[in-house]
């Protein structure tokens, strides 16, 4: 079983040796609750270029390019629009930033460093952590799930992206996407209701996907501690067991040597 | 399920697996019946039943025969990872019966036998794990006769550990194995549930685990091995 981190060159390694994700996790709990705006199925920031910068390098959602983007923000393919109105100086520091759902609830829920409101006739209302939980459910009924086994991977200060690219659920990084490789392509199963995973030709396909990108499949499963579980409150979290399941072929055209790992037994049995 | 009589192949082609050492018995051992076949399929080996010589055709069939855990997707398994040049065993089955070594009392076979074919990897029910922990107590030690009957109305969609795999390996001695590199449990047309894993892992006893699929003619072999994600700094 690979244990080594796979950098994608040593300045890299050496860049994120010397700012681990955790010493990001501290700086984000410094803000001052910074607002976000719920819209629908993600939350938008404004903010300063020194926060988007904490979040680019903690991998929390991305920035909005927009009219209003500083000149340096753009990215150089995007093709800027003439500005139509007068911007104001001080707003040239503004950054515009998209947070997915289950990224806005673990900064707001963990790191507590930003509170999301919702933007209704009277003006901007603050919500609290179970609405916010609510309002997330009904906009993607699988949000649940998937936040559990988001949390339970950034938690582990593991760098956590949306999979959608690969067909997964979240793709799984051990810092910035851009230091290192991707160890993992993570599908969420719930005990007694997986809806992937249950042929032979979905795991041969998954598993050929991940190996094209040298990606390990990583199963995540929620067992329930009990029946019943009330999925609409933020506190049903504590009501799973968390157990996390590689997937690997195994080639024997490639495996005859003694000395080949991938026979070696398995070291680890145990539940988180 | 009628005795071969067997005779060493007149072609003279390909090396025979069966030792001369003639302190080995083969009648009782359960594996003898796959590794036959096998020969056969690799022309070391005629067949016969009295003067008929048995055709390659009906070895296929014979295999398929759903009885000692026997079918044609556990036999494909099988040769496809002898012709890579693994050494393959039924799982739990010795290579050899010494013929110097007192048989194990009737009552104890019995009730291995019993335990091994109750078995069922069914939904993670406690029954399973006591099954399995039953039979890590009851750990068949070499040198008794084992006759396994195995159930002879399984049907193949059950998961049972199936082999004991060793990496190819010139000075491989019988009575001598070793722990092998892994065991193979076979699979139905599904994955296995994450129950049905932790069950049959638990009767190995952190000894590596892996699972064939067997689609048409494809044989696919995977490993799904609980982890302990690391805390990262």
């Amino acid at each position: 079983m690979k244990l080594g981190v796979r950098w994608k060159s040593r300045e890299a390694a050496a860049v994120a040796l010397e700012e681990p994700i955790s010493s990001l996790y501290k700086e984000l709990r410094e803000w001052k609750s910074v607002e976000g705006l719920l819209v629908h199925s993600s939350v938008i920031l404004s903010i300063d270029f020194a926060k988007a910068q904490i979040l680019n390098r903690a991998c929390f959602g991305k920035p909005i390019y927009c009219a209003t983007s500083p000149q340096d923000s753009v990215p150089t393919t995007a093709t800027r629009a003439p500005r139509l109105l007068e911007v104001n100086a001080e707003l040239e520091d503004v950054r515009m930033f998209q947070l997915g759902l289950e990224e806005a609830f673990f900064l707001t829920s963990e790191l507590e460093c930003i509170c999301i409101c919702r933007q209704i006739p009277e003006g901007r209302v603050v919500l609290s952590k179970e609405e916010v939980w609510r309002c997330m459910q009904a906009s993607k009924p699988e949000f649940g799930q998937l936040y559990i086994a988001y949390a339970h991977l950034r938690a582990k200060q593991w760098v956590v992206r949306s999979g959608i690219q690969y067909g997964a659920d979240f793709m799984a990084y051990r810092h910035h996407p851009a230091l290192v490789h991707s160890d993992y392509a993570v599908i969420v199963m719930v005990e007694g209701h997986e809806e992937r995973m249950k042929t032979w030709t979905e795991m041969q396909a998954m598993n050929r996907l991940c190996g094209s990108v040298a990606k390990t499949l990583l199963l995540i499963h929620f067992i329930p501690k009990r029946e019943g579980i009330d999925l609409s409150s933020p506190l049903c979290q504590g009501d799973f067991v968390v157990e996390a399941v590689e997937v690997r072929r195994w080639l024997p055209e490639k495996s005859r040597e003694e000395s080949d790992a991938s026979v070696k037994p398995v070291l680890n049995f145990a539940i988180s | 399920m009628r005795r071969a009589d067997v005779d060493y192949g007149s072609d003279g082609s390909g090396a025979s697996e069966l030792s001369d050492d003639d302190s080995y018995d083969y009648g009782g051992v359960d594996d003898t019946r796959l590794r036959f076949r096998f020969m056969v399929e690799q022309g070391s080996l005629l067949l016969r039943e009295g003067e008929r010589v048995v055709d390659l055709l009906e070895a296929y069939s014979l295999v398929s025969t759903p009885s000692y855990g026997c079918s044609w997707n556990n036999y494909q398994v099988y040769s496809y990872l002898k012709k890579l040049g693994y050494i393959v065993g039924r799982h739990n089955v010795p290579w050899t019966v010494s013929k110097k070594r007192p048989p194990m009392p009737a009552d104890e076979v019995e009730s291995i036998t019993s335990q091994f074919a109750a078995v069922k990897t069914s939904e993670g029910t406690q029954e399973t794990n006591t099954a399995c922990s039953q039979l890590v107590d009851s750990k068949s030690a070499p040198g008794f006769e084992v006759n396994t009957e195995l159930q002879g109305s399984e049907s193949s969609s059950e998961m049972k550990l199936m082999y004991d795999v060793h990496l190819p390996n010139a000075r491989f001695k019988k009575s001598n194995p070793g722990l092998p590199a892994f065991s193979l449990c076979t699979t139905s047309s599904r994955p296995p549930h994450r129950l049905q894993v932790r069950a049959l892992a638990l009767s190995l006893e952190g000894r590596p685990l892996k699972f064939a699929s067997v689609v048409s003619d494809h044989v696919s072999i995977y490993s799904f091995d609980t982890i302990e994600l690391p805390n990262l700094p």
